[in-house]
């Protein structure tokens, strides 16, 4: 039976606490530390930006990083007496039992983490005052959730770290021990999904995929040097990453889980605490090739680092980094030798010294080759002659992949074996663009599953095949059912916006075209089962259709083809919860098409929670429509009137409409979900139509209109750009924007609207004027864009605002502006002179939108990349113009290449310049 | 009373104790001598519930001790590399003690700290390896258990502070009945001190028994006879060695002292000297007669 004595000792309790407080501390000041180091500072800047409020759960990831190093060094603090053997014997001859003195190390450590946590929280709550003066923006249930999650993973780190010193009797085997404990369990399911398991550089940690529940968030790869996250990764794009899907994991039933198995752990370390050997105190064990093999295990590792940081640092290809990696073991065989001659006072005992450096040294790379063979989890390519492959085993994405996106794991994959000779042939042959996998099984009974890849044009010609084959068609389905086979394309789908080869970038737009019709013809599911969670990088990949048609956004390169010109495109979230995760997937669809109203229907069918989390909002504020209602035509216009005007024109009263919405939630019933996003998260809140938007429809009803108008204007704009085969940017269409596809577009909108453009940023624009006129300028730098001319941040109405007053009153540009000043403009790349008025009447005009681009520029400090890239790529192009005032005045200006600039400057006769 | 019965330990294969047998007494003082490697560390070590024995039994007071808080707090262990945490003080060590033995006696401690000299404050790391030692051990003594174990007792003690150290024991032992178990290398460490003497050897007590008897019940004789003699004439009498030089033979006779010189002067002899012997040298002879090298045993 337990007794008060046989599970908790207080004179114990005392004891470790009163030792443990110089490590508390400096386990406080590490984390606080970092906490001020990875946030305060450097690009993310998140506390001096008040960012925190977004992503609370940075705070958690400072704790993260020390969730490996802090509740280990702790236990080692904690067990080390376990290390010496006279403090193993002050200890175990003490009168202390020795299961209340495992259990109650573990609650002093749980007092001394959750406090040291707690002030790490606390700091950072009082950083985000101190930077903000708003507090406030912090929002509880996350940040109390992150402390929990937090809480919960260092004491499973801790636990299991105790529980390895009951194995042994050194801290290095401790150490050992732990991180294979930690790791093994998911190295093993790493390895049995290869070859699904993203390589090191990929860019996801699929432990954190395969195993939802683990606490092994930051050590992702484990299969090539275990501990390479923290060292390399700590600091690079990995955490950033990581962070984004940490969200999904910080919820309640991870931390149950993580409790669950801390307690597991706890038991067992109690249960071999009792029967610890005190005797292999100081030895990590007894036998001696056991011992050697162990640390072997720790030096390896620590080794296989030193190689990846040379390696990382100077490319895989690089062999100075191999010979650093050389230079680096001689030099701790040189260190050896030093210190054991120090230490041994001479040669006496060198030889023994040796031989143990070297039994080391060769068990070391023994266990660092193993690790790193077994670790290469990269998939090794065979040739094989299409006519030796008998079956080839391809693996479907299936629709629903999960919580999390679980690309890569092959065991969530769907099989599908072909036989049909063709098919094998299409598939064996392969492409370029992205990988799938598949196993192929050859005429000589060889089995081998390969990587291959997908470019349009072969998923194009795979279409292709699939309709003409019925019997593959029906096959697939029956493998994988009427709706998963939909979820196969889409893994086809995700390569068209994926990777884009620049052969094929003529082709892109008609093989787009192409497969997006034929999508449609499988499309005969409700749209709404259509979607990919592939919400796990944040919010940069989405997946959405638009009337069955597929727009698909990935990394922020947008692309969508429109039904008609007449769809206006209104974005529909869905909000799922899915083994304890929310998933928001959207969709962007004909307003009036019989799809919307039956997904509108059942969109609460699917939702079971619903996130809160709205406290306050932020200047990139978003909102579209996302839930169910029957509203009639002018309802919902008005409606998306007003999500969409929201930026300027009842934005606090939508906002406040929304805090009243949160203050009282209601049941979803007659209700609008509104989907919230910023750029670091997004949110649904679900808002009764007529007690909270009722008001405001009534209120705003023209400028709703007046705003929806505007915004079909400017997908038509997009429209237009499509059809007469402009590439054309979509970017962000749920607010008022208009597309400008080129730069000529973007100088004739200026310049034909300067003064409406002023007006409306002086709110003297009339709802009539606002629904021709509002113009919300988006520009883009997305690299399959790179040539073209963007400027690489959006310009938003708040800086036109600021722009304009000076746009109107350019006080020493003005004198430019006027042509009668000009005498003429001379080019620079080859001496042209242009002298006739209606040309530097026009050229004139296009100076506007030098000025314009400038005061950009200088406003967002964007130093030369969008000069460059204009300059250099070709596709559009700047002349370099100097305007020559009548009175001898110059001014510098770069001119967009516009079909009359072209024109302009090859007709106009060289001129040398005078002098 | 310690008790141990048939006790075996094992560190791996290699077996430390090897049915260990012995009986300890309350209130003694125990001495364990036996070479470096011989177990007694160990022994100890089982005895203060550090270690659990593989086999065999070891019970103090009728009770096991490995892990029982009962009886752990009634035994206190002083090893023979003590344990001091970094940059801990006189009193922080103390009261590290005082933490785990409720019974820590500080006027004890603090009176008998300054009887040998040490200083009340300071780090102990500043100390000589005698003065941890003396520290140590009054730490120890201060816990006021039953049963104070002690490895390698004297070590490092210089012959003042080591008899003062004993009367500390003696006078422990005296008034509160402790029972006390020491362990050296050095008989001569020990002889003095301790009520008995156990031998260990590779293992196992190889010999054992109260000092006060083994020194009366052993004695040297020198004696010599008209006529030649040999063995065959102490018929009756427990020689250990016999050494003959002429006419004059030195025996090493176990018994009654008295008993046994009556024998001797019953033969007539020219010449009898009944001579004292060190416990060292009835150990020599004990050993010999068990088929031990002395020299083996390293005591």
């Amino acid at each position: 039976m337990l007794t008060k004595t046989s599970v908790f000792d207080v004179k114990y309790f005392r004891y470790v606490l009163k030792r443990m407080f110089p490590y508390s501390l400096v386990m406080a000041l590490v984390l606080i530390l970092s906490s001020f180091l990875m946030y305060g500072f450097g690009d993310g800047q998140y506390l001096l930006n008040g960012l925190m409020y977004y992503d609370p759960q940075m705070i958690g990831l400072t704790a993260n990083v020390g969730m490996y190093i802090i509740p280990i060094a702790l236990s080692i603090g904690m067990f080390g007496f376990l290390h010496k053997k006279n403090s193993t014997d002050f200890i175990f001859g003490a009168p202390v039992k020795r299961a209340p003195l495992f259990i109650t190390s573990i609650i002093a450590a749980f007092i001394i983490i959750a406090a040291t946590l707690l002030l790490n929280f606390l700091f950072v709550a009082l950083m985000i005052e101190g930077f903000t003066g708003n507090i406030a923006i912090v929002a509880p249930q996350n940040y109390v959730l992150m402390y929990f999650y937090n809480l919960a993973g260092y004491m499973l780190v801790f636990v299991i770290a105790s529980f390895a010193a009951t194995l042994t009797g050194t801290a290095l085997s401790q150490l050992l021990i732990t991180f294979v404990v930690l790791l093994l369990p998911a190295y093993i399911i790493c390895y049995l999904q290869l070859p699904f398991v993203t390589q090191y550089s990929g860019g996801y940690n699929n432990i954190e995929y395969i195993m939802p529940l683990n606490t092994i968030a930051l050590l992702p790869d484990i299969a090539s040097a275990p501990l390479t996250m923290i060292f390399m990764e700590a600091s690079g794009s990995h955490i950033a990453n990581y962070f984004g899907t940490l969200a999904y994991f910080a919820n309640i039933r991870t931390i149950c889980f993580t409790i669950l198995l801390t307690v597991v752990y706890a038991v067992a370390g109690v249960y071999l605490f009792k029967r610890y050997k005190s005797e292999n105190s100081g030895r990590a064990f007894i036998n001696k090739g056991v011992n050697i093999f162990a640390y072997s295990g720790v030096f390896a590792p620590i080794m296989l680092i030193v190689f990846y940081v040379f390696a990382e640092g100077l490319g895989y290809d690089d062999m100075i980094g191999d010979v650093l990696f050389y230079i680096f073991v001689i030099f701790v065989w040189v260190a050896f030798v030093i210190a054991s001659l120090i230490f041994n006072k001479g040669f006496s005992g060198f030889g023994k010294q040796m031989k143990l450096f070297f039994t080391l040294l060769i068990t070391t790379c023994i266990v660092s080759g193993l690790l790193y063979v077994i670790g290469d989890n990269s998939v090794k390519s065979f040739n094989f002659r299409d006519e030796e492959v008998k079956e080839i085993t391809v693996y479907l994405e299936p629709i629903n992949t999960g919580p999390v996106d679980n690309q890569n794991v092959k065991g969530t994959y769907k099989k599908v074996k072909i036989n049909d000779p063709d098919l094998l042939s299409l598939l064996s042959r392969g492409d370029q663009g992205r990988t799938f996998f598949f196993d192929v099984v050859t005429e000589k009974g060889k089995k081998l599953t390969l990587r291959s890849g997908l470019s349009e044009l072969f998923i194009h010609e795979m279409y292709n095949y699939i309709d003409e084959h019925e019997d593959i068609k029906k096959s697939l389905f029956s493998y994988s059912g009427a709706k998963k086979i939909v979820g196969a394309t889409l893994t086809f789908k995700s390569t068209i916006s994926g990777t884009y080869s620049s052969s094929y970038i003529d082709n892109m737009k008609e093989i787009k075209r192409m497969v997006a019709a034929k999508e449609l013809e499988y499309l005969d599911i409700p749209t709404r089962d259509l979607y990919m969670s592939n919400l796990n990088s944040g919010v940069y990949s989405y997946s959405y259709y638009n009337g069955g048609i597929q727009a698909y956004y990935e990394e922020g390169g947008n692309m969508y083809l429109p039904v008609s010109e007449n769809s206006l495109t209104l974005t529909l979230s869905a909000l799922r919860y899915d083994n304890g995760q929310y998933f928001i997937s959207h969709y962007t669809m004909d307003y009036d098409s019989e799809f919307f109203t039956n997904y509108a229907n059942d969109i609460h069918k699917t939702t079971e929670k619903l996130i809160r989390d709205i406290d306050s909002y932020s200047d990139s504020f978003e909102a579209s429509l996302a839930g169910a209602f029957d509203l009639d035509d002018e309802q919902y216009l008005n409606l998306s009137g007003i999500i969409e005007s929201l930026p300027n024109v009842m934005r606090e009263e939508f906002i406040e409409a929304i805090r009243q919405a949160i203050k009282e939630p209601i049941i979803p019933e007659n209700t609008v979900g509104i989907y919230i996003s910023t750029d670091m998260k997004q949110s649904i809140i679900f808002m009764n139509i007529d007690r909270d938007l009722k008001p405001l429809i009534e209120k705003y009803f023209d400028k709703a209109t007046a705003a929806i108008r505007t915004s079909r204007k400017g997908i038509n704009m997009a429209l237009g750009a499509l059809i007469d085969g402009t590439e054309s940017l979509c970017t962000g269409f749920f607010s008022n924007e208009v597309f400008v596809v080129t730069p000529e577009e973007l100088a004739d909108l200026i310049i034909e609207n300067e003064d409406t453009v002023r007006k409306l940023l002086t709110d003297e624009l009339s709802a009539e004027e606002l629904a021709d006129e509002y113009y919300f300028v988006h520009l883009s730098s997305d690299p399959y864009y790179a040539y073209d001319m963007r400027i690489t941040m959006p310009i938003t109405a708040e800086m036109l605002q600021q722009i304009c007053p000076r746009f109107d009153y350019f006080e020493s540009e003005a004198y430019f502006l006027d042509p009668e000043n000009i005498d003429h403009v001379f080019y620079e790349n080859n001496g042209k002179e242009i002298r006739d008025r209606d040309e530097i009447e026009y050229l004139t005009s296009l100076l506007k939108y030098h000025y314009f681009l400038s005061e950009i520029h200088d406003m967002q400090n964007t130093e030369e990349s969008y000069y460059y890239d204009y300059k250099y790529e070709n596709y559009y192009a700047y002349y370099d113009m100097r305007f020559v005032g009548k009175d001898g005045q110059i001014e510098f200006a770069q001119i967009p290449e516009t079909d009359r600039v072209r024109d302009i400057i090859s007709t106009v006769k060289t001129i040398k310049e005078d002098g | 009373m310690v008790k141990a019965e048939a006790l075996t330990k094992c560190f791996g294969k290699t077996e430390i104790l090897k049915n260990l047998s012995c009986e300890i007494r309350d209130g003694s003082i125990y001495g364990l001598i036996g070479a470096n490697g011989a177990g007694k560390s160990t022994l100890l070590r089982l005895i203060a519930g550090i270690y659990y024995p593989d086999d065999g039994s070891l019970k103090v007071d009728d009770e096991e001790i490995f892990d029982n808080l009962k009886k752990k707090k009634d035994i206190v262990f002083v090893a023979d590399e003590f344990y001091i945490p970094a940059g801990c003080t006189v009193e922080q060590y103390a009261a590290m003690y005082s933490v785990f033995y409720e019974n820590f006696d500080y006027s004890f401690f603090w009176k008998h700290l300054e009887m040998v000299g040490l200083p009340l404050k300071g780090k102990i790391m500043n100390f000589s390896k005698g003065m941890k030692r003396q520290l140590v051990m009054l730490c120890a003594l201060a816990c006021r258990c039953k049963l104070v174990l002690f490895d390698e007792t004297f070590d490092g003690l210089d012959p003042v502070v080591r008899n003062l150290m004993k009367n500390i024991i003696y006078n422990e032992v005296a008034e509160r009945g402790v029972t006390v178990i020491m362990t050296s290398h050095n008989l001569r460490e020990l002889e003095d001190i301790c009520d008995c003497l156990g031998v260990l050897y590779q293992g196992g007590i190889l010999f054992e028994g109260d000092i006060a008897n083994i020194k009366s019940n052993v004695f040297k004789v020198q004696i010599a006879f008209k006529e030649d003699f040999s063995e065959k004439n102490f018929i009756g009498i427990d020689i250990m060695n016999v050494k003959k030089h002429g006419s004059v033979a030195t025996l090493i006779i176990r018994g009654d002292r008295d008993t046994e010189k009556a024998k001797l002067e019953a033969l007539n002899p020219l010449i009898l000297d009944i001579l004292p012997l060190t416990l060292e040298e009835i150990f020599i002879y004990e050993m010999e007669v068990l088929g031990y090298a002395y020299e083996n045993l390293s005591i």
